[in-house]
C-alpha cells in the first residue's frame, strides 16, 4: 500500500471512529469547477438589500426589478446561453446582517459575483470583513454613493453604481449658487458617512447654511426629527436641503407640516426623493409638490423615454415581487440588471471573475444604460455615474424636470468643477438586449 | 479564566478521570516530586503524582494504548482567592488540581481509541507561562517512563494553556510531535493586556473615575483594590443594563468631567460602553447577543422596534456582556501580572481611540448615535489622561517567555470569532507570521532552483533544477456564531437564560470541535503532515459550528495597528 493510501485509510477510519460522517466526502473531492458561480447554463449572482425592515419601503422594489429584467434576459437566450440567476439575501439594512448574507452567498451559494449591495455603513462592514477584493469576487454596482468605495487599490473589485454623496452635494450647492443666492438655507442630513460625504461636497462648492443639523441613521422614526426640523424654523431657513434615505426624509417632511413650517423651498437630495415611496410613506403630495429633487436617471414617469418605456413594459409583464408598481427604485434596479448583462458579456463566453472586472473598466463607460449622465468607469476609477440633472415635484408627487427638459451637471469626488454636461447616452438596444457593439 | 473552566468543567473532568482512578492519593503541598501511583481499572490506567516542582499532574493510557499521548495545559487560574460577593467568579479558592483534558467527554473518547491522556494543575497559578512549560516537560518525561510504547506526543491547551502549547512546542520541538494552541494568547500577554487596558481605561474615564485599574500597590492591598475595582465594574454594568434604553448614565459618571459633560450632551450612556468595547477591539457580537435579531414579529412593519434594538441595543448589550465576561480576567490577570513585573504594565499615552476605532464608527454608526455624538466621545478621550508603564516593570513583562511564532510542527489553532476575553485576532497574528514565513521560504526555495539552473546551464549541462513546496504546517479554524440567535421573553426582554451561542465566549468548543483538532492533530503526529485537502476541507464544513471560509480573517489586536 502507497504512503498516500495508508494516509488515506488511516484518515477515513479514524474519522469513523471519531464518530464523523464522511458520506459528504466523495461530493467535496469531486464539486470543482473552473470559475465559482458558472456552471454550463447558469451564472449566479448574488445581491443583499433590504427586502424588510426600515429602510425597506422603496428599496424592496430594486432586487424584485433586476429580477424581472434578468428573466425576460434569460427568456431570450440568457448570456451567451447562460441564464443569469440573482439570489436575493434580505439584510434589513443591518451590517451585521449584511455580512452574514453575503458570507452565505459568497460561501454556500458561491455565486460568481455580488451586485447592487446596498448602504455605506453595511457594506464597510462587507468590505472588511468578507473582503471581497481579496477574494476576487466583482462587486458591482454598488448601490450608495459613499465616495470611498471608488477606490481601486483599496477595493479592486468595486464598483460604484449611484454618483457619489460628494458630487451630488457638489452640484447641489451649484444649483443653490445659481437660483437661491442670498437665501438662507439649512441642511439636515445623515450624521454617518453619508452626510460626512455631504458636507464636504457642500464644502467645495462654498455653500453656507444658517443651520445644519444631522440626525442619527436609523433615529429618524421615534422621534420624528422635531429637532432637525425645529432647528431648520428656528434660523429661520428659507431653502432647507433634506440630505438623508427615504424614511427620513418622509418623516422630516410630515413633521414640518405638522408644525407649520414651510419653507420656500425643500430641496430634497437623491438618495431620499422616490415619490412613490413618500407618499406610500405618508408624505402629502401638496407638501411634496413644488419641491426641488435631483436625479440621474429619467423620470419614471417620462415614457418618451425609449429606456423608461422599455423598462416599464418588462417590469409590467415580468416583475413578480410584491412590491411592483413603477417608479424610479424599480427603475434603478432594471438598468443595473442591464449594466450586469453587459458586464458580464463584455468578459466573453466563458466569463472569469477577472474578466468582468477588466470588462467594466475597458468598456463600462460605453455601455448601454438608461442614465442621462456618464458612468466613470476606468482602470482609475470605479466610480458610476457622475452628474444629476435637476427637477420640481409636480402636482401629482412626480419629479419632472426643469423646463420640461433634463439638463444634466456633472463634477466628480474631488475639487473639480461642476459642469454642464453634453453626455449623449448610447441608444436603447435592439429589444432591450445588449449586444455589446 | 472562566467560570466554566473554573467550575463545573473541571468538577465534570475530575469526575470521570476519578472514575478510572482506583485509588486516590493524597498528593503532597510541598516542592517535591511525588512518583506517580498508579492503578488500573476498566481497562485503563491511571496515575497521579508531582512533577519536581511539586505540581500535580495525572495521567492515564488505555490497556490498547497507541502510543500517543495528548499532553493538556489548562487555561489561566487566578492566582488569589477571589471573595464571594464579586458575580461570576465569586468563591474561587486559588487550585492546583491537575486538568488532562478540555472536559470529560474528550477525555474519556481519547482513551477510549486508545490515546493517553495527562495533565499537570501547574505549581503556580496567574500567569505562568515559563514554569509551566518546565513542568511540561517534565511530564512528559514522566509519562514516557511510566509508559514507555510512547511514540508521540500532541500538546494541546486553552488560552494560557494555548499559549503554553505553543511556547513548549517553539522551545522543544524535539518533543512534540504535533500542538493544538486552542484559543489561545499569542505573541505576549503584553499585546492581550493592551484591551484591558482601554476597556478599564475607558470606564475609568466615563464611567467611574474612583476604579484604580492599574498600579495596583504590593501585597493585600493591591488585593483590595484589585477587588474594590471588580466590584465597581460590576456595578457600573449594572447601572448601564439598567439604563440600556434611556440611555442614563450610572452615578458616578458624574464623578468624571468626561462623563459628565457626555451625560449633558445627552449622549446615550449605552454609545459609550458600545465606543469603550470597539475601540478596546471587542467583538459586538456576545454570549447572547447577536446584533441582527430584536424583539416581535420581524415581518410586522410597525413593529420598528425590531430593528431598532438589533442596531442600536443589541451592540451594546453585547459590550456589557463581553466585558462582564471578561472584565475578571482583566483585573486580575493585571494584579497578578505586575506583581510578576514591579510596577505599571499597561501603556495607552500614545494610543489613537479613533484610529482603533476605524470603520466600526460607520458600521455602529445607529448605536454610537451618529458622527456628532462620536465625536465628542472621542474627543473626550482625547483629552482624558492616560495611563503609562513603568520602564522598567515593562522590561520585566517583556523579559517573560514570548511567542517567535515559528511553527515547528504541525499546529492546529481554533477560536471562536467573538471570544470576549482572548480576542481571535492572537490566532491571527500566528497565521500572519506563518504566513510570511512560509511565503519567504518557497520564494527562498524557487530562488535557490532558479539559481541551480543557471549556474547548470552557465556549466553547459541540461539539469533543471525545481522546486517543490513543502506541506503547509498550519491549520485554523475559527467557529462561527449563528446569524440569529438572541432570545426574548413572552414580554419583550432579552432571555439570557441559555448557553452561549457557537462561535462567542471565551474557549466555548463543542465536543465535535475539540475531536476535529484532536483527529487533525493525531493524524499528523503519525505522518508528519496534515492529511489530504479534500479530508481537511471535510473537517471544515462538516464539523458543525466551524467557519468553512479558508479566507477568514480575524481582526487583529488593536494595539497592532
Amino acid at each position: 500500500m502507497s504512503s498516500r493510501l495508508r494516509r488515506l485509510t488511516i484518515s477515513v477510519a479514524v474519522l469513523t471512529v471519531f464518530g464523523l460522517a464522511i458520506s459528504a466526502l466523495p461530493a467535496q473531492a469531486a464539486n470543482v469547477h473552473a470559475e465559482p458561480g458558472v456552471s454550463a447554463d447558469e451564472i449566479k449572482i448574488g445581491i443583499t438589500i433590504p427586502m424588510s425592515g426600515i429602510a425597506a419601503p422603496g428599496y424592496n422594489k430594486i432586487a424584485p426589478a433586476a429580477q424581472a429584467y434578468l428573466d425576460y434576459v434569460n427568456e431570450k437566450g440568457g448570456v451567451f446561453g447562460r441564464k443569469v440567476t440573482l439570489k436575493v439575501e434580505d439584510d434589513r439594512y443591518s451590517p451585521t446582517t449584511a455580512v452574514s448574507k453575503t458570507n452565505k452567498l459568497v460561501l454556500q451559494d458561491k455565486v460568481f459575483a455580488i451586485t447592487g449591495a446596498l448602504g455605506t455603513a453595511n457594506h464597510l462592514a462587507v468590505l472588511n470583513s468578507v473582503r471581497l477584493g481579496v477574494r476576487g469576487i466583482p462587486d458591482l454596482f454598488v448601490n450608495t454613493g459613499y465616495s470611498g468605495f471608488d477606490n481601486p487599490k483599496k477595493y479592486p473589485t468595486t464598483f460604484t453604481y449611484l454618483p457619489s454623496y460628494v458630487m451630488e452635494a457638489k452640484i447641489i450647492g451649484s444649483y443653490l449658487a445659481s437660483n437661491y443666492a442670498g437665501k438662507k438655507i439649512g441642511l439636515i442630513y445623515q450624521d454617518d458617512d453619508f452626510g460626512r460625504n455631504a458636507k464636504v461636497g457642500f464644502n467645495t462648492a462654498g455653500t453656507s447654511f444658517v443651520a445644519s443639523k444631522g440626525y442619527a441613521s436609523g433615529s429618524q422614526s421615534s422621534p420624528g426629527l422635531a429637532s432637525q426640523v425645529g432647528a431648520m424654523q428656528a434660523a429661520g431657513a428659507e431653502v432647507v436641503v433634506m440630505f438623508g434615505v427615504t424614511s427620513a426624509t418622509a418623516v422630516a417632511l410630515i413633521t414640518a407640516g405638522k408644525m407649520g413650517f414651510k419653507p420656500l423651498k425643500w430641496v430634497i437630495g437623491s438618495v431620499g426623493g422616490d415619490s412613490t415611496t413618500l407618499k406610500a410613506l405618508g408624505v402629502p403630495v401638496a407638501v411634496l409638490a413644488g419641491a426641488t429633487g435631483a436625479s440621474f436617471l429619467p423620470s419614471p414617469t417620462d415614457m418618451s423615454d425609449p429606456y423608461v418605456a422599455f423598462f416599464k413594459g418588462i417590469n409590467d409583464k415580468y416583475n413578480n415581487g410584491r412590491e411592483k408598481s413603477w417608479d424610479n427604485n424599480a427603475l434603478v434596479g432594471m438598468n443595473m440588471a442591464m449594466i450586469l448583462v453587459q458586464a458580464l458579456r463584455a468578459a466573453g463566453k466563458n466569463p472569469t471573475r477577472k474578466a468582468v472586472v477588466s470588462a467594466l473598466e475597458l468598456k463600462g463607460k460605453t455601455f448601454a444604460q438608461a442614465g442621462l449622465v456618464p458612468l466613470g468607469f476606468s482602470k482609475s476609477s470605479h466610480a458610476g455615474y457622475t452628474g444629476y440633472w435637476f427637477g420640481t415635484y409636480d402636482a401629482n408627487g412626480d419629479l419632472q424636470p426643469n423646463g420640461g427638459k433634463y439638463s444634466t451637471l456633472v463634477t466628480n469626488s474631488g475639487t473639480g468643477a461642476v459642469t454642464t454636461s453634453n453626455y449623449k447616452r448610447p441608444a436603447l438596444p435592439a429589444n432591450g438586449l445588449p449586444t455589446n457593439k | 479564566m472562566s467560570k466554566q473552566i473554573l467550575g463545573r468543567r473541571l468538577s465534570a473532568i475530575l469526575a470521570a478521570v476519578a472514575m478510572v482512578v482506583a485509588t486516590v492519593v493524597a498528593l503532597p503541598t510541598t516542592a517535591i516530586a511525588a512518583a506517580p501511583q498508579c492503578a488500573t481499572a476498566s481497562g485503563v490506567t491511571s496515575c497521579q503524582g508531582a512533577t519536581s516542582d511539586g505540581a500535580p499532574y495525572v495521567m492515564s493510557a488505555p490497556l490498547n494504548f497507541n502510543g500517543t499521548l495528548y499532553l493538556y495545559s489548562h487555561g489561566y487560574r487566578f492566582a488569589v482567592d477571589i471573595p464571594v460577593g464579586i458575580p461570576a467568579i465569586g468563591g474561587y479558592k486559588v487550585t492546583q488540581t491537575p486538568q488532562p483534558a478540555p472536559n470529560a467527554d474528550v477525555a474519556k473518547a481519547l482513551l477510549s481509541q486508545g490515546y493517553g491522556i495527562a495533565g499537570s494543575g501547574f505549581v503556580k497559578q496567574g500567569w505562568n507561562a515559563d514554569s509551566a512549560v518546565a513542568t511540561d516537560v517534565e511530564l512528559i518525561g514522566i509519562f514516557k517512563t511510566q509508559f514507555p510504547t510512547t511514540k508521540h506526543v500532541i500538546a494541546w491547551g486553552e488560552s494560557l494553556g494555548g499559549y503554553i502549547t505553543q511556547l513548549l512546542a517553539e522551545k522543544n520541538p524535539s518533543l512534540v510531535s504535533a500542538a493544538a494552541p486552542m484559543c489561545a494568547v499569542t505573541n505576549s500577554i503584553e499585546q492581550q493586556l493592551s484591551v484591558a487596558t482601554d476597556v478599564v481605561w475607558g470606564f475609568q474615564t466615563l464611567f467611574d473615575p474612583s476604579i484604580v485599574g492599574h498600579g495596583y500597590a504590593p501585597g493585600l492591598a493591591g488585593y483590595a483594590q484589585a477587588m474594590g475595582d471588580l466590584g465597581k465594574i460590576f456595578t457600573v454594568l449594572g447601572k448601564l443594563q439598567a439604563g440600556v434604553l434611556t440611555g442614563a448614565w450610572p452615578d458616578t459618571a458624574a464623578n468624571s468631567p468626561f462623563g459628565a459633560a457626555l451625560s449633558a450632551a445627552k449622549v446615550p450612556s449605552r454609545s459609550a460602553l458600545l465606543l469603550i468595547g470597539l475601540m478596546a477591539g471587542l467583538p459586538a457580537q456576545s454570549a447572547h447577543f447577536d446584533g441582527t435579531t430584536g424583539p416581535g414579529d420581524p415581518n410586522d412593519p410597525r413593529n420598528t422596534s425590531y430593528d431598532s434594538f438589533a442596531l442600536a441595543i443589541s451592540p451594546a448589550l453585547a459590550e456589557l456582556e463581553n466585558i462582564a465576561n471578561a472584565a475578571a480576567l482583566g483585573v486580575i490577570a493585571r494584579l497578578d501580572l505586575e506583581a510578576q513585573s514591579g510596577g505599571q504594565i499597561g501603556d495607552n499615552t500614545k494610543t489613537d481611540y479613533a484610529a482603533q476605532l476605524g470603520d466600526a464608527a460607520a458600521t455602529f454608526n445607529m448605536g454610537l448615535s451618529g458622527d456628532t455624538a462620536t465625536g465628542a466621545m472621542l474627543g473626550a478621550l482625547a483629552q482624558a489622561p492616560r495611563w503609562s508603564a513603568n520602564p522598567a516593570a515593562l522590561e520585566k513583562l517583556r523579559a517573560l517567555g514570548r511567542h517567535t511564532g515559528t511553527i515547528n510542527v504541525p499546529t492546529v489553532t481554533m477560536h471562536t470569532e467573538a471570544d470576549p476575553a482572548v480576542s481571535a485576532g492572537n490566532d491571527q497574528w500566528l497565521i500572519d507570521k506563518y504566513d510570511a514565513f512560509y511565503t519567504q521560504m518557497v520564494a527562498a526555495g524557487v530562488a535557490k532552483a532558479k539559481a541551480l539552473t543557471k549556474k547548470a546551464r552557465l556549466a553547459k549541462k541540461k539539469t533543471t533544477y525545481s522546486y517543490t513546496a513543502p506541506p503547509r504546517k498550519l491549520l485554523s479554524f475559527f467557529t462561527v456564531p449563528p446569524e440569529h440567535y438572541t432570545r426574548f421573553t413572552a414580554v419583550g426582554t432579552p432571555d439570557t437564560s441559555g448557553p452561549a451561542a457557537n462561535g462567542t465566549n471565551h474557549c466555548n468548543f463543542s465536543y465535535a470541535q475539540y475531536m476535529s483538532t484532536a483527529f487533525l492533530t493525531g493524524y499528523a503526529s503519525q505522518f508528519g503532515v496534515f492529511p489530504d485537502a479534500p479530508i481537511v476541507t471535510f473537517m471544515r464544513e462538516a464539523t458543525p459550528g466551524f467557519s468553512s471560509d479558508t479566507l477568514y480573517r480575524a481582526p487583529l489586536l488593536k494595539i497592532y495597528g
